[in-house]
This record gives C-alpha cells, sequence and structure tokens, in this order.
C-alpha cells in the first residue's frame, strides 16, 4: 500500500498507509491527523479541509471541479496546489506523496 | 416499536428539564417511532443521525424541517433540495466561508466591546441578558446591512424566543420582521451594496434573480437562523467557566485553548435539539420500515452523547480530541453560519475575560434552562 507523509504547519509529520482508490480526507480523518478539520464531511462545502499537495503529484489525482476551485478561494492562503482533501481520490502512484496542513482552517 | 420511543416528544418540558436518561433510553433502542406529530420517527445514536444527514436522496428538508413547524414559509437554504440547494449554498457560501468571517472578527470584537461597556452603566446586569443574547443580532444586522435598534431586537426575541410560549406574539412580530424588508428592498436594489440582502437579491438562481417572496425567505432566515444557538452557546460557556474556575484560570492563562473550549460547548450543550427530514420513498432506515412521506427528526444533542463516537460523554473535556460533534449538523446542510458562531462566540467570551477575569455566579442566581439556556447573574471579583 502506498504510504501519505502529512505534514502539519508546525512540521511535526505523519506517515500513513493508504488504499489506492481511497479518499484523502477520509485518509486523514481515520488516522485522526490534526488540522484536517472536515466539517462538512466530505460535501465540498465547508472549505475545512484544504491541503497543500506536493507538486510532483497534482496531475496523478482525481480533477478539480469548478465547485472545488470555488470552495478553494474561501479557505485561508490558498495556492495552486491547494486542495480540498475531501475531492481527492488518492491512486496506485501515490508512495511517499507529501501533503502540506495549512496553519488554520478556520 | 420500542416504548421509550413511543411517548417521547421533543418539546416536552420534562424532556428538556433533564434529557440525558431519556437520551440513553432512546440511542439504546435505536431510531424508532412516536405516537406525537402524525409518527415522527426519532433518530437517536451518532451514526443514524450521520447516515441519515448524508442521504440527500432517501430524506428531503424541503417539506419542513420543524415539528411543529416555526410558520408556513421556507426557511432558505435550509428547506431545498439540490440542486437548488447547491445554488443557494454556492452564492451565500463566499460570506460565511472562514476567511470571509475571519475578516468580520474586527467588528464582532468592537461590538462585543461596546456592548459590554453599555452594559456597565447600568447595574445590575446580567452576561446573558445584557450582553450574549444582544451580539448575535448586532452582528447579523451589520451582515445584512440594517439598523439593530430596540424595536427590532424585541421583534427578533418575540419571532426566535416565543415561537413555542406565545405563538400569536411571535407570528406577529415575524409578519414585522418580514414587513421591515419588504419596505427594504426597492432602496436595497436600487442602490446594492456590499450586504447580505443585496446579494441575494442580485445574485442569478436558475439563470435568473428570484422573485421577492423568495428574497424575503431567505432575508429572514438568515437575521433568524443563528441568533438563539449562538446566544445558547455563550451563556452556556459563561455559566459552565463560573462554576468550574479551573476551567476558567486555564482559559485566562492560555487564549488559545478557547477555540476548543467553544467546540466542547457545542458538543455538551448542543443548542439545535433536532431538525427533521421527510422521507422520499418507502426505505428501510436503521432497520425500521419508513414510508414515503414519513416524517424523522435527528437527534443532534443526543448523538453528541453517544459513547460509541465519544469516551466519556457526559464529561466536558476542551482536550477531546477528535471531536466530531454535531451540533452544526453534518453533510450538505451542515450550518452555513458555522465559522461566524464558533468566531462569535470566541470573541464573546475573550472579550469577558479580559474585563472580568475571575468571575462568579451572583449569590442567588437562577441557572434554570429554558429556551433561552442559563441564566446568569454574574458577580466580578
Ligand atoms: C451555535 C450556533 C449555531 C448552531 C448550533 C447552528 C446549528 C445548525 C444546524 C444543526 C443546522 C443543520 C440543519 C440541517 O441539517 O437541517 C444549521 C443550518 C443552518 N444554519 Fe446554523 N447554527 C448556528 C449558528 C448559525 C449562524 C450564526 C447562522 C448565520 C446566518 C446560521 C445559519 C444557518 C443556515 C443558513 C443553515 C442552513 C444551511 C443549509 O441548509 O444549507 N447558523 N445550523
Ligand atoms: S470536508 Fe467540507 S469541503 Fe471537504
Amino acid at each position: 500500500m502506498p504510504r501519505i507523509r502529512f505534514i502539519e504547519s508546525s512540521g511535526a509529520e505523519h506517515s500513513v498507509e493508504a488504499e489506492a482508490g481511497s479518499n484523502l480526507m477520509v485518509i486523514a480523518t481515520s488516522a485522526l491527523i490534526p488540522g484536517i478539520v472536515a466539517d462538512c464531511g466530505g460535501n465540498c462545502s465547508c472549505a475545512t479541509c484544504h491541503v497543500y499537495i506536493d507538486d510532483a503529484f497534482l496531475d496523478s489525482l482525481s480533477e478539480k471541479s469548478s465547485m472545488e476551485g470555488d470552495m478553494l478561494e474561501c479557505a485561508f492562503d490558498p495556492q495552486p496546489n491547494s486542495r480540498l482533501a475531501c475531492q481527492v481520490t488518492v491512486g496506485e502512484d501515490v508512495d511517499n506523496m507529501v501533503i502540506r496542513i495549512p496553519e488554520r482552517q478556520f | 416499536m420500542s416504548e421509550v420511543h413511543e411517548d417521547f416528544d421533543h418539546n416536552a418540558s420534562e424532556f428538556r428539564a433533564d434529557p440525558l436518561p431519556y437520551y440513553k433510553q432512546l440511542r439504546e433502542a435505536g431510531t424508532g417511532q412516536s405516537k406525537n406529530y402524525n409518527g415522527l420517527w426519532y433518530v437517536p445514536t451518532y451514526a443514524e443521525v450521520t447516515a441519515m444527514a448524508h442521504n440527500t436522496d432517501g430524506f428531503s428538508p424541503a417539506q419542513g424541517t420543524m415539528f411543529p413547524p416555526m410558520n408556513d414559509r421556507p426557511m432558505l437554504p435550509m428547506e431545498s433540495d439540490p440542486p437548488l440547494h447547491t445554488e443557494y449554498r454556492h452564492m451565500l457560501m463566499r460570506e460565511f466561508a472562514p476567511k470571509a468571517v475571519a475578516e468580520w472578527a474586527p467588528t464582532i470584537r468592537e461590538t462585543a466591546r461596546s456592548l459590554l461597556e453599555d452594559m456597565f452603566k447600568e447595574p445590575p446586569f446580567d452576561l446573558g441578558l445584557d450582553y450574549a443574547k444582544l451580539l448575535p443580532t448586532a452582528v447579523i444586522c451589520k451582515m445584512l446591512g440594517i439598523t439593530f435598534d430596540p424595536v427590532f431586537q424585541q421583534w427578533v426575541e418575540d419571532s426566535v424566543y416565543r415561537r413555542i410560549s406565545h405563538p400569536k406574539e411571535a407570528r406577529e412580530a415575524t409578519d414585522s420582521v418580514y414587513s421591515m424588508f419588504r419596505e427594504l428592498l426597492p432602496d436595497r436594489r436600487a442602490n446594492p451594496g456590499n450586504d447580505l440582502v443585496s446579494l441575494v437579491l442580485t445574485s442569478e438562481i436558475e439563470g435568473e434573480v428570484m422573485d421577492e417572496e423568495r428574497v424575503l425567505d431567505f432575508c429572514f432566515f438568515l437575521l433568524v437562523a443563528g441568533l438563539d444557538n449562538t446566544n445558547f452557546t455563550i451563556r452556556a460557556l459563561l455559566h459552565q467557566m463560573a462554576i468550574d474556575q479551573d476551567l476558567q484560570k486555564r482559559l485566562i492563562e492560555n487564549p488559545d485553548d478557547i477555540p476548543a473550549a467553544v467546540e466542547e460547548s457545542l458538543r455538551f450543550f448542543s443548542p439545535v435539539i433536532a431538525l427533521g427530514r421527510h422521507a422520499t420513498q418507502d426505505v428501510e432506515f436503521a432497520g425500521c420500515p419508513m414510508r414515503k412521506g414519513d416524517a424523522a427528526v435527528m437527534l443532534f444533542g443526543c448523538a453528541n452523547r453517544d459513547p460509541q463516537e465519544f469516551e466519556n460523554p457526559d464529561e466536558f473535556d476542551i482536550d477531546r480530541f477528535p471531536n466530531r460533534h454535531v451540533a452544526f449538523g453534518v453533510g450538505p446542510h451542515r450550518c452555513l453560519g458555522s465559522n461566524l458562531a464558533r468566531v462569535e462566540i470566541a470573541i464573546a467570551i475573550e472579550e469577558v475575560l479580559k474585563i472580568f477575569p475571575g468571575f462568579k455566579l451572583a449569590e442567588g442566581a437562577e441557572t434554570r434552562y429554558d429556551d433561552l439556556g442559563p441564566l446568569i447573574v454574574v458577580a466580578a471579583e
């Protein structure tokens, strides 16, 4: 199984095994990663599951919808590599992908 | 059919006075049907509440979410289904999303301070009645771009707080609020600003601007949706800090812990007890045969005390992690104002602690839970 590395804004790191095809927000919240709040439970309607994705892996992830793009503009400090974790499905080839967690979600 | 459900009524005063024993029995029995409100189903556990909230195909809020209903007009955006609901949320989210709300924080703080100053002018005072209750109204008025004055506060209070005890007065007050918005719309339409009323007036839904009645339904619900809940949570947390001085001391010394205290208050006090849905088809839910059109309510406060989800659920513990409570609901209809409410509650607490560190309950203070939450008269030390 691929391993994903979550890094908090403080630098604290958590390495988590992820099954290909699973949802990034579910992976993070099941592993109790701090800082991924995911208030709405995956409905693309709260913007509190905001993460920064390792550039090298951006293209390998499920595509960003226009709704997700709009929600991301409502989050704190969105960057070109921002995604809402609940809208991301991870593939086979994400071993060692680094996900950075923003300083704040709300 | 289990006996606990059969006679259960979420509005009954015996239940409101002491909900925990009911909650325990309801959760142990799982979802079940009551004789009240034409056979209302009660959904008590964390897993069942979450399942119903996420199942938008099977359960719709569009035919009403409150039992008995608040009035005969839809509460928007809550009482609507996708794809309309998705468009409504899209229209509003920019103003209620985390970043937008953070921009309101200085205004909220200023408002809190000025309410506290006014309160000081007329001792003795009650932090609940003279502060907690006024702050959410003052803030949402600013967001809507309308004037906050005593008459208006009275209408809002009558329509929100007296809807169960004095339905007739509440209804009249609601009509007054609708009329106030109705009179203001022509001018707002001609001179739209940066406020929520202008946003709703000018936004296109399904390709066109909305008719006046629908705009008014939005105005009314955006005004009242968060008032009693936010007020209740501020009061309840102030009360908790008054009876638990260690907690208060910790929050004075570590203001960074206030957001965690706010989350735990939301879980622990769960201001919204029940909101409902109607089954859109015959369906088996949690082992229960529901018929198309049957009404069911999710018991958020009950789910928030579910030991399957929360360790020692009846303990107030601000270090709880994770704290994935459903005080704001969950799923597509999860509270639009949650970020606003969190910021308001946190600021309300911070400002009180700056002025009254070490506050206590006044001698003989009445602490009963009614529609308003605990009444607290505060004595400063
Ligand atoms: C502590 C304070 C609050 C609590 C506990 C609370 C609770 C809730 C709950 C449980 C729902 C879910 C409805 C459902 O699933 O049917 C909801 C929806 C909603 N709340 Fe709040 N609320 C609070 C404050 C606010 C504030 C300040 C606003 C500001 C306008 C607000 C606006 C709304 C709106 C518009 C909806 C409907 C969302 C939708 O259906 O998409 N709430 N709230
Ligand atoms: S969990 Fe709410 S937007 Fe992702």
